[in-house]
């Protein structure tokens, strides 16, 4: 078992670029799949739910806000494969587009989180001094609040919407992220080839983005695939308090709030599904980050034969 | 340890100032305050100015954050804007009801977690450790308002029996108040106890493959003797640290859940003060919702410190 895992098989450097990355990426699923089974189960729901959002259209066969009275509490049937809610709009069509607010929130908050935590975790790592000391108070204040409560206070600052969601969770997540960064980056400096780099005259900026970010990276992407499924746990609770997405949008969140409880009394279907829904794309989430943790950090190598 | 202690406690100043300029700062960004919420929306005056006058919103803002600390030294933590109660009663008999749910649930996970993880630990890759793990995995991934939506609702569909809901206050009807608090309190202990019993098992297994156990065997000790005083106390100190670490989610957790169960703590009234834009008692909501992680993370520290000699003296 212990065998050494290779992720990138190095290829000939004839092969253009494209096509060594597609191997890579190939190499990596084929690894996941032979050494982390439950990792690779996770990698198969997160790319269900990725197509299920991009083509969402076309699978959904009714509009997540198509209602019909003749259908109010339709049972799970073959017209509506889940059944219907109180304005008859089809259950299984709003789960479906609802995969879509799961996936921009996940991703998109993400992606401005990782931005926020490089950005500052690179400068107040490398640079240091007063402002890093300063700011690291900062933060230490900011990660001292829990962040349903943090995230509440943000959301009551813009609008509720996609977007603004995105980018509160993304300031939420980016300045916890940028402690992580941080220490990445103040163990990278002490590494030699930073003072060789230094030594032959390399620029701070060349510094940072060619020999300090590639050393950060696989923590980056460690730690995106913790904070995608935190994010999208999170919305789903500010959209159960009311706070998150706002009404039409079929945010499984919403769709469980107080105010759908009453109906789920004599519709028990409309309590199911988009928990359902949301608790699998966390499963998801978590064992395909958990394995690709445990594939990217050396550190972990050993302990491949754990789950 | 009391250089240290005093050392950390020291260290609380700087970040209690951070906090509670966080605290200020962040909610002036709301667009709307109440005055405009009582001219506009619930047409209570005529005059915007005069309102905001009178409830102290038009002073510069550097004045009213100076106005707002100077508050504290003298008890004072700012009245709210709608009804002119005093922040710091409010305060006191709310802040009590979310550390009692939060500490409440965080025990219960202790209870449940720590002899489940040492379980999986001693009979590792047994088929109970796979069902441990597997249930760990399983629950992890079920946010704890969905589990609440289920048990208030399936019951009542299908058995006709509907979960008490509520909340009563403890010098009333102490058992009335524990049998409430029981239901909000378990559901958020899940999720701390799948990432309890998750260290509880790492650490165990560490600590078992050291050479004092070893030694601990050979002089013929019981399993019971070898596990409890020699294994599980070595593996707790980090367990100590996760457990403080599970404190901000015990408190989200209690956001969430007093909505659901209506319990009337500080979750409720950040959500109300949000709201209502009603800033002195928002404020102080989120100053000490951020205390109370604050001091757990202090605790925390100290009782590593006293569980572990080595970090004193670092």
């Amino acid at each position: 078992m212990a065998d050494e895992i290779v992720l990138r098989p190095t290829a000939p450097a004839s092969i253009p670029l494209p096509l060594r990355l597609v191997q890579g990426l190939w190499a990596f699923v084929v690894t996941m799949f032979r050494y982390k089974p439950l990792g690779f189960a996770g990698l198969v729901i997160v790319v269900v739910l990725i197509f299920t959002a991009i083509f969402a259209d076309v699978i959904a066969p009714y509009g997540y806000n198509d209602t019909d009275r003749h259908e109010q509490f339709a049972p799970p049937s073959f017209k509506h494969l889940m059944g219907a809610d109180h304005l008859g709009r089809d259950l299984f069509s709003r789960i479906v587009h609802g995969s879509r607010i799961s996936v921009s929130i996940g991703f998109g908050a993400v992606a401005v989180a990782m931005s926020i935590a490089v950005t500052v975790g690179l400068l107040t790592g490398y640079y240091g001094g007063w402002t890093d000391k300063i700011i690291q108070r900062i933060v230490d204040g900011w990660m001292t609040f829990p962040g349903i409560v943090l995230a509440l206070a943000m959301v009551a600052i813009a609008d509720p919407g996609v977007w603004q969601l995105i980018v509160i969770l993304g300031l939420l997540f980016g300045i916890r992220g940028s402690r992580v960064v941080r220490g990445q980056v103040l163990a990278v400096m002490a590494r030699p080839h930073m003072e060789v780099a230094r030594s032959v005259g390399v620029s701070d900026l060349r510094l940072m983005v060619v020999h300090m970010f590639p050393n950060v990276l696989p923590l980056v992407i460690i730690l995106a695939t913790i904070e995608i499924p935190l994010a999208i746990t999170i919305e789903a609770s500010l959209s159960f308090l009311g706070f998150g997405t706002p009404a039409p949008f079929p945010s499984w969140g919403r769709m469980l709030t107080w105010e759908a409880r009453q109906h789920m009394l004599s519709a028990p279907w409309l309590g199911i599904a988009p928990g359902v829904a949301l608790s699998l794309t966390i499963f998801g989430w978590n064992m395909f980050g958990d394995a690709l943790r445990d594939l990217l950090d050396p550190a972990m190598r050993g302990s491949l034969g754990e789950r | 340890m009391r250089t240290y202690a005093i050392q950390r406690v020291l260290l609380l100043i700087p970040t209690l100032l951070v906090l509670s300029f966080i605290s200020f700062s962040l909610i002036r960004f709301i667009p709307g305050d109440a005055a405009w919420m009582m001219v506009d929306e619930l047409g209570y005056a005529n005059d915007i100015a005069a309102l905001q006058d009178r409830l102290g919103l038009n002073e510069p803002i550097p004045t009213q954050y100076v106005k707002w600390i100077g508050g504290f030294f003298r008890g004072d933590f700012g009245r709210s804007l709608w009804d002119g109660s005093s922040a710091s009663e409010e305060l006191f008999r709310r802040l009590p009801i979310t550390l009692e749910l939060a500490f409440f649930s965080l025990f219960l996970s202790a209870l449940v977690a720590i002899p489940i993880g040492v379980f999986s630990a001693v009979r590792q890759d047994t088929k109970g450790d796979y069902a441990v793990r597997s249930t760990v995995v399983l629950v992890d991934a079920v946010p704890h308002f969905w589990l609440a939506t289920l048990i208030l609702i399936l019951p009542a569909v299908y058995l006709g029996w509907a979960v008490p809901v509520g909340w009563h206050s403890l010098t009333e009807d102490p058992i009335r108040h524990f049998i409430l608090m029981l239901l909000p309190a378990a559901i958020i202990s899940v999720g701390s106890s799948a990432s309890l019993v998750r260290i509880t098992r790492t650490m165990m297994l560490e600590v078992l493959r050291q050479e004092y156990i070893r030694t601990a065997w050979s002089k013929g000790l019981s399993e019971r003797a070898v596990m409890y005083r020699h294994a599980l106390k070595n593996a707790l100190i980090p367990v100590v640290t996760v457990f403080g670490l599970r404190v901000p989610n015990a408190i989200n957790g209690s956001v969430v859940m007093e909505a659901v169960f209506g319990i009337p703590g500080l979750g409720r009234w950040t959500i109300d003060a949000i709201t209502f834009r009603d800033y002195p008692q928002l404020q102080v909501a989120l100053l000490f919702t951020a205390i109370t992680v604050l001091v757990a993370n202090l605790i925390v520290d100290l009782a590593y410190g006293w569980l572990d000699p080595r970090v004193r003296y670092k």
